[in-house]
């Protein structure tokens, strides 16, 4: 009798309750702890201030920012709001203005440098062997090279334009990302489910890119946010040095063109480097609130 | 509805390893066979080729591993010599495997209704709403109350009970001729093990699948399987009807492991004295250093120098049942 009751296929014994309510989608459940972090908050309504001032403030402004509107150098509140540069072009129209390129060249590289990096690290780390020592050393090639450095070769080598920019960036960053996502891959690949999924007939893009990939996702996603960052800096960077695109203004043009200046005008330099400033902590704020989203280690459970 | 030709029958299998050092035979002529709707129970400690032979027949050996000879025919097809196209066709959709642990045998980013309906669309073309109402069904033959629900549920939100059901449910939605179970309930509860084991009869009895049942656990064996084969060190030792075996186990290694077996003993039983547990004495021998005779001769109590030094034959000890072991005939007749 008391067997008969064991071997019976009773589901009750393992079923554990069903919650009360539906539990949440898990992006939708990272979002809540991500929206209910202040800092992390704070940081995309900065961004979203940000975005809005170089999409819809040029219109908003109506000033010209490539014509002389007022005399040279200028100060803040003397005509103009932010004051003028050594030729008199108003500073908060630039700043507007410039902020269209710095950005898409920003995010554009950093779209670069994610799609290479996590590519070269899928087949690094899915295949090993001979493809994961060629494509490791191939990245180690790109990891010891001066990014700057490389960087001003190839805009000075194809004139500097968006395009050349966003390749340039793109190229030198996306070797940590890689290493990032080949660990990823290394570690979740030796996992149950997967060896499962392969079982289960799928084929290797499917086990990379269905199976694999959205459980490495989390370290990549805040990875992307810190690579964003630092495109924008690298940007500026290029940009200060004289190795932007020549027809339209960036923020580390402003700054670069009136470096002679800084003393007397510290206006010129300063606002735009504000901007460059509060844009990148915007997006470190935001990479750090998904980061403990998505972190379950770091989430404080009620 | 149990047919008697045997509908997967392995050959003379063997699998080395390329090491540095050379090459290790890790699996040596290994022939087996299962029946039509039937269950085959392999038993061994970890380590003798359970698993080996398993990966070789889905083709997913690891890296290093090769199948040097032998062959491995699935109603009539030599699977070694498939196009790696053609496995992929078969995995999954004509042989299926669930694994021992099923904490982590589910995708964690997925809902088990998504991972389920996925294999079914892969391998049958259906379209998405037809997948998900497959994905209901097996999710309800497997007894998971609430089916509809639970679809959109993801895999922590289940025991280990029920995530072992989902890979069943997985495993059948294709309806595969074969699965393979590795360990299945290893990882669970003495109380959910009854009713997976429950679980897998019903449904073979259903689906006339038939089961190979990877498990170093003989009271597993006892409740599931209609013939066993025991492995040793790459060896199969001794093979035959379940019956027959557990009652008359043939190989030294096999009545080993019978008297290894704890008994739960009540009563009259219990006072008779305390359970004569016996432990198998030595140790499996290394990969590479094998004994050159019998590679159970070392630990063997009836081993004699003919054990030693000469690699025994399969022997018939009765109907359909065979042990590898120059000791066998003396024994029975005894």
């Amino acid at each position: 009798m008391n067997t008969q009751a064991i071997a019976s296929p009773d589901a009750r014994a393992d079923t554990a309750p069903l919650p009360a309510s539906k539990p949440d989608h898990p992006l939708r459940e990272t979002l809540k702890i991500f929206l209910k972090n202040k800092s992390a908050a704070g940081g995309l309504i900065l961004l979203t201030i940000i975005l809005l001032g170089t999409t819809i403030g040029p219109a908003l402004y109506g000033v010209d920012a490539y014509e002389m509107v007022w005399m040279p150098l200028s100060p803040p509140g003397d005509g103009t709001p932010l004051g003028t540069d050594y030729i008199g072009r108003d500073i908060l129209a630039g700043i507007l203005i410039g902020g269209r390129v710095t950005l898409i060249v920003g995010a554009a590289s950093a779209v670069m440098t994610i799609v290479i990096g996590i590519l070269v690290g899928a087949f690094s780390g899915f295949f090993g062997g001979r493809v994961d020592a060629a494509l490791m050393k191939f990245t180690e090639f790109f990891q010891v090279l001066p990014s700057l450095l490389l960087a001003m070769v190839l805009v000075t080598i194809f004139s500097p334009s968006i395009g050349t920019i966003i390749f340039a960036i793109g190229i030198v960053g996306w070797a940590q990302v890689a290493r990032l996502t080949r660990a990823e891959f290394l570690r979740i690949g030796n996992l149950e489910y997967v060896k499962a999924a392969r079982a289960a007939g799928a084929r290797d893009g499917y086990l990379m890119f269905r199976v694999i990939l959205p459980g490495s996702l989390p370290p990549i996603i805040v990875s992307s946010a810190l690579v964003t960052g630092a495109s924008i800096l690298f940007e500026a960077g290029l940009g200060y040095l004289g190795l932007g695109d020549p027809n339209t203004l960036s923020w580390g043009m402003i700054i670069g063109q009136n470096q002679n200046y800084l003393l007397d005008a510290w206006w010129t330099v300063t606002c735009p480097g504000i901007a460059i400033f509060l844009t990148v902590l915007a997006i470190s704020l935001i990479g750090d609130g998904i980061n403990d989203a998505l972190n379950p280690r770091a989430r404080k459970r009620a | 509805m149990t047919d008697t030709a045997p509908f997967l029958e392995i050959i003379d299998l063997s699998v080395e390893m390329k090491t540095e050092t050379g090459t290790i035979r890790v699996l040596d002529n290994v022939s087996l066979q299962i029946r039509r709707g039937t269950t085959l129970g392999i038993v061994g400690e970890s380590g003798c080729g359970k698993s080996m032979t398993a990966l070789a027949m889905m083709r997913l050996l690891p890296p290093g591993f090769e199948i040097t000879s032998g062959q491995i025919i699935l109603d009539g097809e030599d699977i070694t010599r498939a196009s790696d196209a053609r496995m992929r066709a078969l995995r999954g959709n004509d042989i299926s495997m669930i694994f021992q642990e099923p904490m982590t045998s589910l995708n964690p980013v997925f809902t088990v209704g998504d991972q389920i309906a996925e294999a079914v669309r892969q391998h049958q073309g259906l379209d998405k709403a037809k997948a998900e109402q497959r994905a209901i069904e097996m999710l309800k033959s497997v007894q998971i109350p609430g089916a509809e629900a639970r679809l959109h549920s993801y895999p922590h939100e289940f025991s280990g009970g029920m995530r072992q059901r989902v890979m069943i449910a997985m495993a059948l939605a294709c309806q595969p001729r074969l699965i393979i179970a590795d360990e299945p309930t290893t990882a669970l509860d003495v109380t959910v093990q009854a009713q997976i084991f429950a679980l897998m009869r019903e449904l073979q009895e259903e689906t006339g699948t038939a089961i190979m049942l990877i498990t170093h656990d003989l009271g597993a064996v006892a409740e599931l399987a209609d013939d066993v084969a025991v492995f040793y060190s790459g060896w199969r030792i001794e093979s035959g009807p379940a019956a027959s075996i557990l009652r008359n186990a043939s190989h030294p290694y096999t009545s080993g492991l019978m008297s290894c077996t704890p008994r739960l003993r009540l009563g009259k039983a219990a006072a008779g004295g305390a359970a004569d547990l016996r432990e198998i004495a030595g140790m499996v021998p290394q990969l590479g250093q094998m004994p050159q005779g019998c590679r159970f001769a070392p630990r063997c109590a009836l081993a004699d120098d003919h054990c030693r030094s000469a690699v025994p034959p399969d022997v018939g000890v009765a109907p359909a049942h065979s042990a590898k072991c120059w000791k066998t005939e003396a024994e029975v007749l005894a």
